[in-house]
């Protein structure tokens, strides 16, 4: 059944791609400049493929690990590139994808043609499925040139391999390892009445809408709004943004930003101790990423909720195995190990939003333990964007080392060297005291009152904002300024896939953060204006060599280099 | 075999496409083993082969030391595990990183100044390749993988970095390794017959036509990305460089045999037990990798760089023990420290004996390698970047001399990157920056 | 929330707990108004063993081996025949265990017609030390001192018909292989046992109320193998499951009053229990968890039955003699005398719980829906 539906699915999406434009031409603009090039990352590769192909289709393959710059992983895919084992990984997933969809279960609805023989090349068809599937595969159009290369590929290999079939799957294979599609290409030409900036063009606009809101490339709609020009006007880009905002997809890119923010990537090599620790496994792991990113979807988007809430919300999500971890019973609709339950902590809980569940407390712990000045320094820097600086070279620990007392039995006796010793203390301090009122949650999330039989003083203090527990500390982070200036921060960075420079920092506050203010932090309303700016689609000139024609120009000289 | 010939007999084999499957019976190429099977039917040796293995959290200072420097006669209690192997070590003491003030990230920056020369500016990341991707580019290219990295406790951030910051991360799993070796794209230089799959060419047009499609790109890119694109580029001609290989009758490797699918691995994590196991699979694994050919170089990486090894139920691990641990007044070591240190010796042993256990001819694969064992303190409890141990391990066809000891009061250590580099054939007078910048081989452990 | 409820969550479990919020179900308490309640799922549940040296004075029962052989001897096989099939062990003993009784000479299942093979006199339990409780009021010379509270009179026969199996062996807190293994096969599929333990003030002596459940649901495993602790469970509505007692906290341990103890369990392990006449007694220690023992009488056939559903892998595998059994249990029955014959039908037994902290929710609308279908789908 479900199986129907997926092709049902694609058949409609095919039915779409049908007919749609050829290879587009460059008027006589100014030449075009590449400013960026972004890796897609694993979840936008596997959103891309179920996009255009559908659910059906199997990847088969492994990915090399998206990188993490600057805190974030959009970050670090404008900065890596593709190492000789991705690629051959990148090659197996191509392959395996494009042998399925031109095997013959799928292409009756993936191939909108059929060719005048299965034994021999046919042009016309294979040019017809390339053009469509290359437009949305690479974003935009296929130069002819681009085109043709691919349906010479096609052709050579039907010939050698005397298959139609296996010549359209090798230039689909193609496509699908090509720079084009790995990395999401912004191009830019000089803006009108701006010396200083450059201005993206409509198809690398509608990329960054589209990776923005839906974490996917560019949808049928708004790719054409970027063929006529649409999305060069205010209105024009206004209605897809709105458009986008509108659907049920926000919620891929609202959870891919802050599974991005909120460092989850790392969950992937984190175990603890099964030993002291046997509830917690992969299982869990899953879903308490999950709970947390239900927790926001839920509060920022279905109840377009003030984004400081998340830090003082008692509304979460649970399954049964959360609630073993919690210690919350929690029972599902006949049973079901996997359901998802609402749940209300009490008011006199000790939960401080999502900085107490455990996708953030046992993702900056220790293997066998919690830590505080991890957690500390993990809020510091991906909550309120605050760099801590690094320790310093060559300490000597052994001055600091109190030799009658190494039996530690809470966290807080242990760092107390931490903050009694000068050169540590001046960092320490701004970690660990926020750390510490964290402790009642043990490494894997579970609440605990004692630690090695000693009881835990979860008391500490931010900014000089003092609090005794964990609540107090969720409401610190609530009403600290820095908290939504960071994420307005986090957002465009993300959104652009580098950091801000000094300038855009001070007008982002300025143009966005008052924004979002007033909308009450609405989530929402910040996409809203950062998806409509002008500054989102802009980009300082960077060093260009004059002595290098553009690409367009040699487009049309019918150049070959 | 020199490299004209081999892209001759790749044009014919284009050339005669025309359809048919082209069945090469042997002899296809006038390439055989001597009868010792030391060396090609030509004379020339087995490749030379490059391999790193790495730990975090150094050694205990004043344990690991040989008292003797010159000749390798004895070693600290540390090293004790390396004694039936001292002939073939060289131990290397009192080597440093210079800071020059610029800031000491604790189990980052001794890392990144060992394996690239350089310690990283405030603020800055590493700029500069790591050695053994240098050596890679200079020997890697006429191999199916220029390189293989490996991590024993499930990290994929491996120390094998290329220019501009590109990691090459490591495997986590022996069975995904095997797979990606000794999988369907294997081809087995003994087997006796060989046919050149069609498919494989039909693969090379894709990739050509890959490669074909960034000419408009290269044009529009400005300097920033170029050396991604470069880079990007470089792997793909990998990729075409392995299919190549599958087309042509590699040569036979007397010592090759095709390993069984390893079992009995581990969920990857940084228990020491799991470590020691996955560890030797993975070496296991490469040894025969290297025998048969399928690489010149191995990154191995036993622990990370602040070294998260643990005891299954014990929930501190092997760095918090490092700084936490007080100094037992009766050893003079801190002995939860010295326990971890004493398995990363028992991995390192293992190693050894595994390379020097794989008999080719009267040879081990040991005598053709050149291992360089390192870590990334000399003191993990300071975070000392004072004499920071280094090994090397094997005699790389008799480039090295081993069994040595060779002790110095405060060298760059950028003087062994530079050294390993030489015995490896990269064309190279002076390595390092700053401070570190050196020109003095260690010309005692160089024939 | 309910009111009812929320006061409960505030009592609550382990000084801090939050009562479920859950749409549409309520959270019913066992008791009424002002109570404490301490839940746990049983992780564990096995013959209570006390295996010393020496209390299997004419030995232990035979190995797999020397039973297959002395067994082929009276079957009438030769010598060279007898090593030949001892050599094939288990396979061998499938293929002459399955039908070596007899009645007039025609071969038949000894497990179906245990008495259609000769007493093989299994050796009993001589030992004076052994759990489980004074059923009969009297102190007997078959009767045991209970380890753990110092009782005499207890009466457990069945320990003594088992107890000199090297399978059923073990010291605790050890446990014993086979009736250990026989519980946990069947525990991922079996609906969970649960406890209750309900009275005014827990931390202090005093009357309480305890119930024995059976969940909608079976446990979960976490990485260890054990049952994850702290889940959640529903208590099934069917009364075949269903047992209340009142008893009384005395320096933290529960003893019930006499009652009946009636659970399913699985087909795989034993298919029902009945207690008569029986007593549960139950530490709750400070970690959460809570260890005991139930005592009582059950109907020997009844327990004959699940051995004989074993049949050859009981006896090739787990080396124990399942007519002998038969016998045993028969000759040692001590209870429930058959109006007719005279014979006891009834044995005295023990078993040792182990229970782990868990939330039990009592919503006997849905869990009977539940259980119903789930009877249905068998």
């Amino acid at each position: 059944m479900a199986k129907t539906l997926a092709l049902v699915t694609v058949v409609s999406l095919a039915a779409c791609i049908l007919g749609s434009s050829q290879a587009a031409e460059t008027t006589g603009l100014a030449p075009q400049r590449l400013v960026g090039m972004r890796r897609i990352t694993q979840d936008q590769y596997r959103q891309i493929i179920a996009d255009v192909f559908g659910k059906t289709i199997k990847l088969g393959g492994r990915f090399e690990p998206d990188q993490r710059d600057a805190g974030l992983l959009a970050v670090g895919a404008s900065q890596v590139s593709v190492t000789a084992s991705g690629f051959e990984q990148y090659d197996d997933m191509a392959r395996s994808i494009a042998a399925q969809v031109v095997d013959e279960q799928h292409r009756p609805v993936m191939i909108p043609c059929a060719p005048a023989s299965a034994q021999r090349p046919d042009d016309a068809c294979a040019g017809k499925f390339l053009s469509s599937v290359g437009r949305v595969l690479y974003r935009r159009p296929l130069t002819q040139r681009e085109l043709a290369d691919e349906v010479k590929i096609a052709s050579d290999v039907s010939s050698r391999l005397h298959d139609f079939y296996a010549g359209l799957g090798s230039a689909l294979t193609g496509m699908l390892e090509s720079a084009q599609f790995l990395f999401r290409q912004e191009t830019a030409r000089p803006a009108a009445a701006d010396a200083a900036h450059l201005q993206l063009d409509g198809y690398s606009k509608a990329s960054r809408l589209s990776f923005l809101l839906w974490n996917s490339a560019p949808d049928l709609p708004l790719l054409e709004a970027a063929e006529h020009g649409e999305l060069d006007s205010s209105d024009g880009l206004a209605r897809q943004a709105d458009r986008m905002l509108a659907s049920p997809r926000l919620e891929a890119g609202v959870r891919a930003f802050f599974s991005d923010m909120l460092g989850f990537s790392t969950f992937e090599g984190l175990a603890k101790d099964p030993v002291l620790y046997p509830k917690f496994s992969a299982r869990i792991a899953a879903d308490a990423q999950e709970q947390t990113l239900r927790t926001i979807v839920d509060l920022l988007l279905h109840q377009h909720g003030d984004y400081r809430d998340l830090f003082t919300t008692r509304t979460t999500f649970l399954t049964p195995l959360l609630g073993a971890l919690y210690k919350i019973p929690v029972t599902t609709p006949d049973d079901l190990p996997d359901a998802w339950v609402r749940y209300e902590y009490p008011e006199n809980a000790e939960q401080a939003g999502i900085i107490s569940e455990a996708s953030f407390v046992a993702l900056h712990s220790q293997p066998g333990r919690s830590s505080p000045t991890v957690r500390g320094k993990a809020l510091r820097e991906v909550l309120l964007c605050q760099k801590v600086p690094d320790p310093p070279g060559n300490v000597n620990f052994a001055l600091v080392q109190d030799t009658n007392n190494p039996d530690f039995k809470t966290a807080r006796q242990r760092l107390t060297a931490h903050r009694s010793a000068p050169t540590c203390a001046g960092c320490h301090k701004i970690m660990d005291p926020i750390g510490l009122a964290l402790e009642n949650f043990d490494t894997t999330g579970a609440f605990r009152a004692m630690e090695n039989g000693a009881p835990i003083d979860p008391s500490g203090e931010i900014d000089g904002i003092k609090f005794s527990d964990a609540k107090g500390l969720g409401k610190a982070i609530h009403d600290n300024p820095a908290t939504t200036g960071c994420v307005v921060n986090r957002l465009f960075t993300y959104a652009t896939g580098r950091t801000a420079t000094k300038e855009e920092i001070g007008s982002m506050q300025r143009d966005f953060g008052q924004a979002f203010a007033k909308s009450g932090y609405d989530m929402k309303a910040l996409l809203r204006s950062i998806a409509t700016s002008n500054e989102f689609y802009r980009v300082a000139k960077p060093e260009i060599r004059a002595d290098i024609p553009a690409a367009s120009q040699l487009a049309q000289e019918g150049e070959r280099r | 075999m020199n490299l004209a010939a081999r892209l001759g007999r790749r044009r014919v084999l284009r050339g005669m496409l025309g359809g048919a499957a082209v069945t090469v019976g042997m002899p296809f190429l006038d390439c055989f083993l001597d009868t010792n099977g030391t060396a090609l039917a030509d004379g020339t040796q087995l490749p030379t082969i490059f391999a790193t293995w790495f730990f975090g959290c150094g050694l205990n200072p004043g344990r690991w030391e040989p008292k003797t420097a010159g000749k390798l006669v004895d070693l600290g209690p540390e090293l004790e595990p390396l004694r039936p192997y001292m002939s073939k070590v060289n131990v290397l003491s009192g080597f440093k990183v210079h800071l020059d003030g610029k800031p000491a990230l604790p189990h980052i920056t001794g890392r990144i100044a060992v394996s690239t020369g350089v310690v990283p500016a405030a603020g800055q990341k590493t700029a500069l390749p790591s050695v053994d991707t240098i050596i890679a580019d200079q020997i890697g290219n006429k191999t199916r993988f220029r390189s293989i990295e490996v991590s024993c406790i499930g990290s994929r951030n491996s120390e094998s970095v290329r220019a501009g910051n590109i990691m090459n991360p490591s495997e986590v799993s022996p069975a995904a390794l095997y797979t990606r070796i000794f999988g369907p794209d294997f081809r087995d230089p003994n087997a006796a017959d060989f046919v050149p799959d069609p498919k494989v060419m039909a693969r090379q047009s894709v990739l050509s036509g890959v490669k074909d499609q960034l000419t408009d790109l290269q044009q529009m890119i400005g300097a920033a990305d170029k050396v991604r694109l470069e880079e990007y580029l470089t792997s793909v001609r990998q990729l075409e460089q392995q299919l190549d290989l599958e087309l042509q009758k590699p040569e036979p490797l007397k010592a090759c045999s095709i390993p069984q699918k390893p079992t009995g691995e581990l969920t990857p994590s940084a228990e020491v037990d799991t470590m020691h196991t996955n560890h030797k699979l993975f070496v296991q694994l490469i040894a025969n990798a290297l025998a048969c050919g399928q690489t010149r170089v191995a990154n191995i990486a036993l622990t990370e760089g602040l070294s998260t090894l643990r005891r299954s139920g014990n929930a501190v691990i092997h760095h918090t023990h490092t700084h936490e641990e007080p100094v037992d007044p009766k050893l003079g070591y801190q002995p939860n420290v010295a326990w971890f240190v004493g398995n990363v010796m028992t991995a390192m042993a293992e190693m050894i004996a595994t390379f020097d256990g794989l008999k080719e001819g009267d040879r081990s694969l040991l005598d053709r390698m050149l291992v360089w064992v390192s870590t990334e303190t000399g003191y993990a409890k300071v975070h000392s970047t004072d004499n920071i141990p280094a090994l090397t391990v094997g005699g790389a066809n008799g480039r090295v001399r081993t069994g040595q000891h060779i002790q110095t009061a405060g060298d760059p250590i950028t003087r062994v990157g530079l050294t390993v580099q030489q015995a490896m054939g990269v064309p190279v007078n002076s390595w390092g920056g700053d401070s570190m910048s050196t020109s003095r081989t260690i010309t005692e452990i160089l024939a | 929330m309910s009111k009812l409820a929320s006061h409960i969550a505030n009592i609550g479990r382990r000084g801090r707990v939050c009562a479920a919020f859950l749409t549409g179900i309520a959270v019913l308490p066992l008791q009424s108004a002002v109570a404490e309640t301490k839940s746990y799922v049983v992780s564990w549940f096995y013959m209570a063993t006390y295996s010393q040296d020496g209390d299997c004075p004419d030995g232990l029962n035979d190995s797999i081996e020397q039973h297959f052989r002395k067994v082929l001897a009276q079957l009438g096989k030769s010598q060279p025949e007898i090593e030949a099939l001892v050599k094939a062990i288990p396979g061998s003993m499938y293929v002459t265990y399955g039908d070596r009784g007899r009645i007039d000479g025609r071969p038949v299942s000894p497990y179906l017609y245990p008495t259609s093979v000769p007493d093989p006199q299994i050796k009993i339990l001589k030992g004076k030390v052994g759990y489980g409780f004074d059923l009969d009021g009297k102190e007997g010379p078959d009767d045991f001192t209970d380890p753990e509270t110092g009782e005499h009179g207890v009466d457990n026969q069945v320990y003594r018909v088992m107890g000199c199996f090297v399978p059923q062996r073990a010291f605790p807190p050890d446990r014993p292989g086979f009736p250990a293994a026989e519980w946990d096969m069947p525990r991922d599929a079996m609906p969970a046992w649960l406890v209750e333990v309900t009275g005014d003030d827990l931390s202090k002596d005093g009357d309480v109320t305890i119930g024995v459940y059976r969940a909608t649901a079976p446990v979960q495993r976490s990485t260890d193998g054990a049952p994850i602790p702290d889940m959640t469970f529903r208590v099934s509505g069917d009364r075949r499951s269903y047992n209340v007692v009142k008893g009384h906290l005395k320096n933290g341990v529960v003893i019930s009053d006499t009652f009946t103890f009636n659970m399913l369990g699985d087909v795989f392990y034993q298919p029902e229990f009945h207690l008569a006449d029986s007593r549960l007694r139950l530490t709750l220690k400070s970690d959460g968890t809570a260890r005991g023992v139930i005592g009582g009488y059950e109907n020997w056939r009844n327990l004959y039955s699940a051995y004989a559903a074993g049949g050859v892998f009981n006896e090739a595998v787990v080396s124990l003699d399942v007519p002998g059994i038969y016998y045993a249990l028969k000759r040692m029955a001590d209870a429930y005398p058959d109006p007719k014959t005279g014979e006891n039908t009834a044995i005295s037994t023990a078993y040792t719980i182990e229970a782990l902290p868990a939330f039990i929710v009592h919503d006997e609308k849905t869990a009977a829906a539940t259980s119903a279908a789930q009877n249905l789908s068998r």
